[in-house]
């Protein structure tokens, strides 16, 4: 798996400026590397169906919370995953979305 | 009206944590109590309790999805017209038409546009309120403004289960208008109009604001009076017949009008029937006429003595 991007620029809520999200960003940024790791790890298992699932939380969470490009990620996994896409496509998703994930940042 | 109106309680049903989190956040400025639930199921059981005004409804849960909790809650009863909104990642087009057609109020995609969504949410609140408005019209009475029969019926049925229940006292009042067709006849339907409307207006500002005056049918009135025994009931109804009789009445100043009242406090052994405290309160509405019209006679025959029904009055 390649490991392009890791090192990208950090992607910030869009809504890091509203001090009403203020908390609910950085307790989510906080929590958001666990999730990457359970994404990385239902793909070793190949658990694609619990892979779907937690592509579809994302991308309404990453969504929600301002961190639009990791939500669009994750809706392309989910779709790729819908339609049963080709698996080398879907693991490339799956990485895109891991090394957005870990660019995340309060 | 027995409910009182404090904030409007938003349900959401969804399975993201993130959700919860967020919505709670984002609505916070709104007029609005939001309850948080995370399956599918224990939502539908928390919508029967709590009587939300609004649930906001994900359709991509584990166990029970969106559309089967939706299917659901329109198959009940006491459900069914809760105003829903569909908050889902898919903007399919299937979805949302199944989410509509199975009776949702609108459908929003996620992630939210907040000031949409608060947007939404407002008008789905004012259309709850609304619809609350209208049914409590179904049961007004158009002519007094009193609650109908209808209301006393469903009102008489669960406060003598909860007088049962709870073990507190209820006094149940029918009280006619005295000589009324006479009335009608020497003065017109429309002074008999003003007399009931006089009345009711009369009986609305004497009574309390958890008791419950209803328009029975014609010149017949009924009161359901909470937490009261017939001892206090008197009192109020005393102040009630003397107040009617001594008022004057613009269309037939030389003729005043009277009441007759008749209340049962517990019909003895048939507590729990609501019909038994109707017809004992009806009996003793039946005396009161009978001795004179213009009092009061509190049900406490033996229920075993029937006697006719009809009225005097
Ligand atoms: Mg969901």
């Amino acid at each position: 798996m390649s490991k392009q991007n890791v090192n990208g620029e950090p992607i910030h809520s869009l809504f890091a400026d509203d001090p009403e999200m203020h908390e609910l960003i950085s307790y989510f940024v906080q929590e958001l590397p666990d999730r990457a790791r359970t994404v990385a790890e239902l793909w070793r298992e190949r658990n694609l169906e619990d892979l779907q699932r937690m592509a579809h939380q994302l991308k309404g969470a990453c969504g929600g919370y301002g961190f639009t490009p990791v939500g669009v990620a994750a809706e392309r996994l989910e779709d790729s995953l819908k339609s049963e896409a080709d698996i080398d496509a879907i693991g490339e998703q799956v990485t895109q979305l891991i090394d957005l994930c870990r660019r995340v940042a309060a | 009206m027995h409910e009182q109106s404090t904030k409007p309680v938003v349900l959401l049903i969804d399975d993201a944590i993130d959700i919860h989190r967020l919505l709670e956040t984002r609505l916070r400025a709104e007029d609005l109590e939001l309850v948080s639930i995370l399956r599918g199921a224990e939502g539908l059981e928390t919508a029967k309790r709590i009587n939300p005004a609004l649930i906001l409804l994900d359709l991509n849960m584990p166990d029970m999805d969106g559309f089967e909790v939706l299917r659901l809650l329109k198959a009940d009863p006491q459900t069914v017209d809760t105003p829903v909104i569909v908050i889902s990642g898919s903007d399919q087009t299937a979805d949302k038409v199944t989410g509509l057609d199975l009776g949702a109020i609108d459908y929003v995609c996620k992630p939210f546009n907040f000031p949409e969504l608060r947007a939404r949410v407002r008008a789905a609140l004012r259309i709850h309120h609304l619809m609350q408005l209208l049914a409590q019209k179904a049961h007004i009475d158009g002519l007094t403004g009193l609650w109908n029969r209808q209301h006393f019926d469903e009102r008489l049925a669960e406060e003598v289960a909860a007088c049962e229940r709870n073990d507190r006292s209820l006094t149940v009042v029918l009280c006619d208008l005295d000589n009324f067709k006479s009335l009608n006849d020497s003065y017109g339907h429309a002074a008999g109009d003003a007399v009931l409307q006089g009345f009711s207006r009369q009986l609305g500002q004497l009574i309390r604001r958890t008791d419950i005056a209803c328009r029975y049918g014609g010149e017949e009135f009924a009161i359901i009076l909470r937490d009261t025994d017939a001892a206090s009931a008197m009192s109020l109804l005393e102040r009630i017949r003397s107040e009617l009789a001594s008022m004057v009445w613009p269309r037939h100043p030389e003729r005043s009008v009277t009441a007759s009242f008749g209340l049962c406090d517990g019909p003895p052994g048939a507590r729990n029937d609501p019909n038994a405290w109707v017809e004992a309160a009806d009996k003793a509405l039946y005396q009161a006429k009978e001795a004179g019209r213009n009092r009061i006679v509190v049900a406490g025959g033996n229920p075993g003595d029937a006697m006719p029904l009809a009225k005097a009055g």
